[in-house]
């Protein structure tokens, strides 16, 4: 296989990406993207690198994570009120802000592996790879993503809606 | 042919169907107005989760004011450390994100080509884009001495959870290391075909405490003392070099007009140089190799951008306004002006008088 240096450039930042809108953490996703090059290391040979890598990264994350990105999220809500009460927020950044926390509501309305499998699917992976990474039968990673995208979608609009919906800016 | 089914429907579009079943959905779409509006949808549907996706990437830190006195207790992020790993890897994946355009599946039915690829190839560039290539146009000092250096430890929950998944013998740390471990051990025994006697050997014949003991700190070891490895020799002593606070930049994020329609134009050379550059193996990313022969797709730099606030290892974003695609990356430059650095389009410096209202997104799923 590719020596790690290699995997490595291929696709740490990918994976980062990968966690950082898995766990809403940028700092705990670049732990765990350390953690899973680190098990890289081990291994001699892998036969679906991509696919293994986040595969291993998923694991990581995913006993923990349940818990933590709750308890994250209400902490980056406080945070956000703060900024805002503080009034040291460009109203830019206020917006962004809201839009995040309800993208992070709404992707959080996605069952674990509709969720994984959409987030493995920006990034990049294919079919194949994802159904690897999350044994999955490759015939219905097409089925888990659309109905992930759908209730994305619809969790998010619903969302904004309930928040009084008129705020949109671009 | 019976209708298509939403699965199947998105399968077409992420390009996963093999070319006889695409062209037979192709084919279907063309002629049924039901399927037809279903193919709607579901594009619609793609779009959005990608846009709504994309937003998740600005994320401040959870507790902004660390203290910076507790830095000894980390151990240096060594990736972090060179601005060359990160150009690199964006480099890498500019040039896998084009060559999964260029090499997109052209035998699908020329109905759904036309309409379909651009859409689906976009979407496979995204990804690839949001970390676009900053070959050689880097003219600024790196990591100015104000800084915050985001090396220091964030909350101390984050610690003792990385912790606790690297020791197993810590107290109450048991539980999850062994978890992991265990976990650790099922996809590489899913993905080594050639090993796999080993690894269940390895796995099976340890008790798993003193596995799990050993392990963590050859682990660690091997991490972290390959960090000299897994640096290329970087011409200047190294810098930390972490995603950087920049808040000043913030207030500058928005949507601005480019210039005149003729510099926009993206030339064939700039852009050939930047493929080349992008899929130069080795070699610093920043030199510019001699213009390739190879025809570059043609894009265009939109008239209208978006500068984010979300942070990449080059800078900020610069997204479509329409699209929410990252395109490439700005900062914040002297005077008052912004330098932009577009993906493919080269390098540009406008003025923060270019500001403009961002277009409404208004009835866009």
């Amino acid at each position: 296989m590719s020596d790690v240096e290699t995997l490595f450039r291929q696709y740490h930042a990918q994976l980062v990406r990968y966690l950082t809108r898995r766990l809403g953490d940028r700092d705990w996703a670049e732990e765990v993207a350390q953690e899973t090059f680190v098990r890289a290391l081990r291994q001699t040979s892998l036969t679906n690198e991509r696919a293994w890598i986040f595969a291993v990264a998923t694991n990581l994350v995913r006993d923990q994570a349940r818990k933590e990105i709750r308890q994250r999220r209400h902490l980056e809500l406080l945070a956000a009120e703060a900024r805002a009460e503080a009034g040291d927020a460009p109203p830019d950044e206020l917006v962004r802000s809201e839009e995040r926390l309800l993208a992070r509501r709404a992707l959080e309305a996605l069952t674990e592996k509709d969720r994984e499998a959409l987030l493995m699917k920006e990034e990049g992976l294919d079919y194949h790879e994802i159904a690897e990474a999350l044994e999955l039968s490759v015939a219905s990673v097409g089925t888990t993503l659309s109905r992930a995208r759908r209730r994305l979608v619809e969790a998010y609009e619903g969302l904004r809606r309930e928040e009084g919906g008129g705020r949109r800016t671009g | 042919m019976k209708h298509m089914d939403e699965g199947t429907i998105h399968a077409w579009l992420d390009g996963a169907l093999s070319d006889a079943e695409a062209a037979e959905a192709g084919a279907h779409a063309a002629s049924c107005a039901e399927c037809a509006a279903k193919v709607a949808e579901a594009r619609g549907l793609v779009a959005g989760a990608s846009r709504i996706l994309m937003s998740l990437d600005d994320v401040p830190a959870v507790a902004p004011n660390r203290a910076p006195a507790a830095a000894p207790q980390r151990p240096q992020r060594f990736w972090q450390a060179s601005p060359w790993v990160t150009g690199i890897a964006a480099a890498l994946l500019l040039a896998v994100g084009v060559k999964e355009w260029r090499d997109r599946p052209s035998a699908q039915s020329a109905v759904a080509s036309a309409q379909q690829t651009p859409l689906d190839s976009a979407l496979n560039v995204a990804p690839a884009a949001a970390v676009p290539v900053d070959s050689g146009l880097r003219d600024r000092p790196v990591s100015p001495p104000s800084v915050k250096p985001l090396n220091a430890p964030p909350a101390p929950d984050v610690n003792r959870r990385v912790a606790d998944t690297r020791s197993a013998a810590g107290a109450g740390g048991a539980g999850s290391g062994s978890a992991v471990r265990a976990d650790e051990a099922r996809p590489p025994a899913r993905f080594e075909k050639r090993q796999e006697s080993a690894v269940a050997a390895e796995a099976a014949a340890a008790p798993v405490s003193s596995v799990a003991q050993a392990e963590p700190k050859t682990a660690i070891a091997e991490g972290l003392k390959p960090s000299a490895a897994l640096m290329p020799p970087a011409p200047s002593p190294l810098r930390s070099v972490a995603v950087r606070d920049r808040s000043d930049e913030r207030p500058l994020a928005g949507c601005y007009r480019l210039g005149g329609s003729a510099s926009q134009r993206l030339s064939l050379e700039s852009a050939g140089k930047a493929i080349a550059a992008a899929r130069e193996p080795s070699g610093p990313a920043r030199k510019l190799a001699q213009p390739s022969a190879a025809p570059a797709p043609a894009l265009e730099a939109p008239s209208i951008v978006r500068l984010d606030t979300m942070m990449t290892a080059q800078g900020r974003a610069i997204t479509s306004p329409s699209t929410g695609e990252a395109i490439g990356t700005w900062r914040a430059a002297d005077g008052d002006s912004v330098r932009l650095m577009i993906v493919v389009t080269g390098a540009k410096t406008i003025s923060i008088d270019n500001r403009v209202a961002c277009p409404s997104r208004e009835g866009r799923p």
